[in-house]
C-alpha cells in the first residue's frame, strides 16, 4: 500500500457535485503538484484532505497515521487528531495578526503541548513545571523553524510588518511545527507579487530536498516542472490525467490537459 | 447652604451615578458576550429567543424597562425583588445590565462575524479546539475591531445613568432636584455639566489609550 491512499473521494455542495470520485496515491518523500483550471476541484480536494470540508464518500489513509472513512461518524477530537497529521499552507497566508512571527509558530505548538501535559500530568507543581519546560522547548523549536525559512531576523515582527513572501514563509514554518506527515499548499504564491514568489518557491524546493512529502496546488507550471515527482491534472471534478512532469507537459494524453497547457502558454 | 455642603451633596449623588455606571459595565460586558453567542447559535430556538430579547430591549425605552423591573415583580406577583422600595439601586442596575448587554451583544456579533473565515480555518488545521480558537485567535481581533463602537456605547451609558432617577435612585439629578432646585438654587446644574464633562473626558482618554495599545498590529 502507498503512503497516502485516497479512494473514491466524493464531495458535493448541495446539489453541485465538485469531486466525482478521486482515486489518488503517493509515496513518502514524493512531491505531487496539482494543476488544472479554476472550478476543477483542486482546492476542494485539498480541503477535504485537511478536513476543512468533510467528504461525502470515500476513504483517506496515511500509513502509520490514520484511516478516514467518510461513511463513519467521527468526534471533533478524532478529526482534530487526524488534522494534525497534515499541514496546510493557505493562499492568503492566514497568519494571526495579533501575534509576532515567532508567536504564530509557537502558540499552536504550545497549546498542543499543554493539552498533552494536562492529560498526562496531574494538576499541581509538576504540571506547571512540565508546561514551563515545554514552553522553552517550543520556543526553541519555533525559532529553529523560522531560521529554516530564512526569517531569523524577522522573528519579533508582526505580520503587518512583513512582506507577502515573508508572511507565507512564516505560514510554512507554522505548518511544519507539528511535523505533519504530509504538507499541503493551496496556491501558495497566487496572492504574491511576482517578484516575491521566488523566495517562497525556494523554501518549498528546500523542503523537497529534505525529503518532505508534499502536495502543492499551483499555477506555476515552471515550478511544477522542476520540483514535482508527479503532476496531477484536475478537470471537472476528476483526475483527468496524472504522470511525471515530462509526460504531462511534453506529451499529454488527454485533449483537456493539452488544451489547458496550451492556454497557459498563450497567456504569456 | 454653603458651597461645600452643596458640593458634597453633588459628589454623593455623582458617586451613585458612577457606581451604577461601573457595575453595569462589569456585568453587561460578559453578559453581552453570552447573548451574542446565543444569537449566533446554530440551535435555532436559542438564536431566535436571543434575537427576540434583543429586539424587545432595543425596541422599548430604557425608562419603561426601569419601571418594569422596579414595579412589576412586587405589584403583579408580590415578589419583593431586592427588598422592594429599598432596592431601587439594584433594580436600576438590573435594568441597565440587561439593556446594555443587549446593545453590547450586537456590537460583539458584528465584530465576531467580521473576522475572516481564514482565521478559523488556520486555527483548525493547526489542531486548535473551538475554545482555543476563540480565546487565542479570535477574541483579541474582535476587541480591536469593536473598540470604537464600544467606546461610543460606554460614553452613552455615563449619561444614561441619569435615567435611574425615574425610579428614585439617589443619583446626581435626583439629589439636585430634591434638595437644591426645590430651594431655588439653579447654579448646581452647571456643576452637573462639569462633573459629566470631566468624567467623560477622562473616559475618552482611557479608551483612547486602550485603542492605541491595540494599534501595534493591523487586521
Amino acid at each position: 500500500m502507498a503512503f497516502l491512499e485516497i479512494k473514491n473521494l466524493k464531495k458535493s455542495f448541495g446539489k453541485t457535485a465538485v469531486l466525482h470520485g478521486i482515486d489518488f496515491s503517493m509515496e513518502k518523500g514524493e512531491v505531487t503538484c496539482v494543476i488544472g483550471s479554476s472550478g476543477g476541484g483542486k482546492t476542494t480536494f485539498l480541503r477535504c484532505l485537511n478536513f476543512l470540508e468533510r467528504a461525502n464518500e470515500g476513504t483517506i489513509t496515511i500509513e502509520n497515521a490514520f484511516h478516514f472513512d467518510a461513511a463513519r461518524e467521527y468526534t471533533a477530537a478524532e478529526i482534530r487528531e487526524m488534522t494534525l497529521k497534515l499541514g496546510l499552507v493557505f493562499q492568503q497566508f492566514n497568519l494571526f495578526p495579533q501575534y509576532s512571527a515567532l508567536e504564530n509558530v509557537y502558540i499552536p505548538l504550545q497549546l498542543r503541548s499543554k493539552e498533552k501535559i494536562r492529560k498526562a500530568v496531574p494538576f499541581g507543581k509538576k504540571r506547571r513545571e512540565a508546561i514551563k519546560e515545554a514552553e522553552k522547548q517550543n520556543r526553541e523549536r519555533a525559532t529553529a523553524l523560522l531560521s529554516e525559512v530564512g526569517l531569523s531576523e524577522k522573528m519579533n515582527n508582526y505580520p503587518c510588518e512583513l512582506s507577502g513572501g515573508q508572511q507565507q514563509r512564516v505560514a510554512i514554518a507554522r505548518a511544519l511545527a507539528e511535523e505533519p506527515a504530509i504538507l499541503c499548499f493551496d496556491e501558495p504564491t497566487s496572492a504574491l507579487d511576482p517578484e516575491l514568489t521566488g523566495e517562497v518557491l525556494k523554501v518549498i524546493k528546500e523542503l523537497k530536498n529534505e525529503g518532505r512529502t508534499m502536495i502543492v496546488v499551483t499555477h506555476e507550471m515552471e515550478f511544477a516542472k522542476s520540483v514535482a515527482d508527479k503532476v496531477v491534472f484536475f478537470a471537472d471534478g476528476v483526475i483527468e490525467e496524472e504522470g511525471t512532469p515530462e509526460e504531462i507537459f511534453n506529451s499529454p494524453r488527454s485533449p483537456k490537459t493539452a488544451a489547458f497547457l496550451r492556454i497557459g502558454e498563450e497567456s504569456f | 447652604m454653603s458651597f461645600w455642603e452643596i458640593f458634597k451633596l453633588l459628589c454623593e449623588g455623582f458617586s451613585q451615578s458612577c457606581l451604577l455606571f461601573l457595575l453595569t459595565l462589569v456585568f453587561a460586558i460578559p453578559l453581552g458576550l453570552v447573548i451574542s453567542f446565543g444569537s449566533m447559535s446554530k440551535f435555532k430556538p436559542l438564536s431566535w429567543f436571543c434575537r427576540t430579547v434583543v429586539w424587545i430591549i432595543r425596541g422599548t425605552p430604557l425608562m419603561l424597562q426601569l419601571f418594569v423591573v422596579f414595579y412589576v415583580p412586587g405589584m403583579l406577583f408580590e415578589i419583593q425583588l431586592f427588598g422592594g422600595v429599598n432596592g431601587r439601586f439594584e433594580a436600576a442596575l438590573l435594568a441597565f445590565v440587561i439593556n446594555y448587554a443587549c446593545y453590547f451583544s450586537e456590537i460583539y456579533r458584528g465584530g465576531i462575524e467580521s473576522i475572516p473565515k481564514g482565521q478559523y480555518e488556520a486555527a483548525q488545521v493547526l489542531g486548535m479546539t473551538q475554545r482555543e480558537t476563540f480565546f487565542h485567535v479570535i477574541l483579541m481581533q474582535v476587541v480591536k475591531r469593536i473598540m470604537a463602537p464600544m467606546s461610543n456605547e460606554i460614553i452613552t451609558l455615563v449619561k444614561d445613568t441619569s435615567l435611574a432617577r425615574a425610579i428614585g435612585v439617589a443619583e446626581i439629578f435626583f439629589v439636585t432636584e430634591m434638595k437644591l432646585l426645590s430651594k431655588g438654587l439653579i447654579w448646581p446644574l452647571f456643576f452637573i455639566a462639569v462633573f459629566f464633562l470631566v468624567f467623560v473626558g477622562v473616559l475618552t482618554l482611557l479608551l483612547g489609550y486602550f485603542e492605541k495599545k491595540l494599534s501595534y498590529y493591523r487586521i
